[in-house]
């Protein structure tokens, strides 16, 4: 048994210890390797854009169990991250770019979702080296880990060039990235909160104008407190980010 | 801490709004960033066992006070620190069931990252606080380097003192060994 006096040199040893290792970790530069990359990315940062299908009855995939509402709302109602507005305008945008306005029939809800960089790196990682490489080709290795990823689902009907040209329930997802190194500047650059959709959202399919609603008239529905800095999980207990490569089923 | 779960008192008209209120989020978010990212990034860092990890973590609790601070104006009071720290902790504790479960590519990640060029004392603290179980790890850091009471650090991590005091002698027990074997 430890006496007294021997407990109070360790402690004294191990505060000296804690205390100049945190006065070194505090003050040093982030580490070059996360810093130093360019990433060669789009100027909009955004780096993927995959829409898919998703068979509401398939049980297998990131929508089941959501709480996207079931039925067909003229409105994109975000839950989630307060600094989500320029992020889903990107993701909205980024599904036009795909050529045909057509293929966003109807959005019911968007969720954003904040992934840690050594998340989403190992989702991409893995889903690499197990699926579709070619679909992984911006991110190059564990040091490009740099940055903070949102992961923005839309959830809605949407049409698929792949199915033919049918109409079914897809869901689709935007990866878009804040650099790691620069929240604080990311935060100075950020718009004001609450913003009117109207040049973004995408047109619901009976015609009338969809509107982005701000959170601002209740709580998150769908993420809360204790899910920031949490990727969303899908059934196989994997990140959400899986999804960036087609569903195989 | 009770300041944490605090809405600020309605202003009677000859009270003036505390100036937590009075600033924009976005620019409260900043101030409190520029005041105490290091400090945070260095407790995460210490916590988590590892500067990729810790600034990761830093970073959530940034995002989650923004948020805080949008949906309640002046909801973090000053000082700020003792909620980023708790915020830290309780993140920290919530990733520990994922990160199990992503341990072997973590492995993978480990095996060829570079370590941070600190100093060789430095670097020893950390590979010993590393080994140590996430939970006894945090409350080493929490009473030695915060200097918080036993008290205070089982209400952080909700347990007993009893459990406190046994995981830091414990801790103790730990870092003696592996720092005097590196």
């Amino acid at each position: 048994m430890d006496d007294q006096g021997t407990i109070e040199i360790e402690e004294a040893r191990i505060r000296r210890l804690l205390q100049h290792a945190a006065e070194e970790i505090g003050g040093s530069q982030p580490e070059p390797s996360r810093v130093k990359r360019p990433r060669g990315r789009r100027s909009a940062a955004v780096v993927a854009v995959t829409v898919f299908a998703l068979a509401a009855s398939a049980g297998t995939g990131f929508a089941v169990g959501r709480s996207a509402p079931t039925s067909p709302t003229s409105s994109v109602r975000l839950a989630s991250l307060p600094t989500e507005p320029p992020l889903v305008e990107a993701a909205l945008k980024a599904l036009y770019q795909l050529g045909d306005p057509q293929i966003v029939q109807r959005v019911d809800s968007v969720e954003v979702k904040y992934v840690t960089d050594q998340e989403f790196w190992h989702a991409i990682s893995h889903a690499w080296q197990t699926r579709n490489p070619a679909d992984c080709g911006t991110f190059s290795g564990p040091s490009g880990a740099i940055g903070h990823w949102y992961v923005v689902d839309l959830h809605g009907k949407f049409v698929s060039a792949a199915s033919g040209g049918v109409a079914t329930q897809f869901a689709s997802v935007d990866v878009v990235m804040v650099p790691a190194t620069d929240l604080q500047g990311y935060l100075r650059a950020m718009p004001p909160y609450v913003r009117q959709g109207e040049a973004s959202a995408p047109a619901p399919s009976d015609g009338s104008e969809a509107v982005i609603v701000p959170p601002a008239s209740g709580p998150p529905t769908n993420v809360s407190a204790s899910e920031a800095g949490v990727p969303p999980l899908g059934t196989d207990g994997e990140p959400l980010c899986w999804s960036l490569l087609p569903s195989s089923s | 801490m009770a300041f944490m779960h605090e809405r600020l008192p309605i202003s009677s008209p000859e009270e003036q709004p505390p100036l937590e209120v009075l600033m924009e989020p976005g620019e409260r978010i900043r101030e409190i960033y520029a005041a105490e990212w290091r400090r945070l990034r260095a407790f995460a860092t210490l916590i988590t066992g590892d500067l990729s990890s810790g600034e990761d973590l830093s970073q959530s609790v940034f995002v989650e006070a923004l948020r805080q601070e949008r949906e309640h104006p002046g909801y973090l009071r000053t000082p700020a620190w003792p909620w980023l720290r708790m915020v830290a902790i309780r993140l920290a504790l919530r990733q520990r069931q994922r990160m199990r479960m992503q341990l072997d590519r973590l492995r993978l990640l480990a095996a060829s990252s570079a370590e941070p060029e600190w100093r060789a004392e430095t670097l020893d603290i950390v590979r010993a606080l590393k080994r140590l179980p996430p939970r006894m790890r945090m409350c080493v850091v929490l009473a030695y380097l915060e200097d918080q009471s036993t008290a205070s650090v089982a209400e952080a991590l909700g347990c007993t003192p009893k459990t406190v005091e046994n995981q830091l002698r414990e801790g103790r027990r730990r870092l003696r060994s592996l720092i005097d074997a590196s």
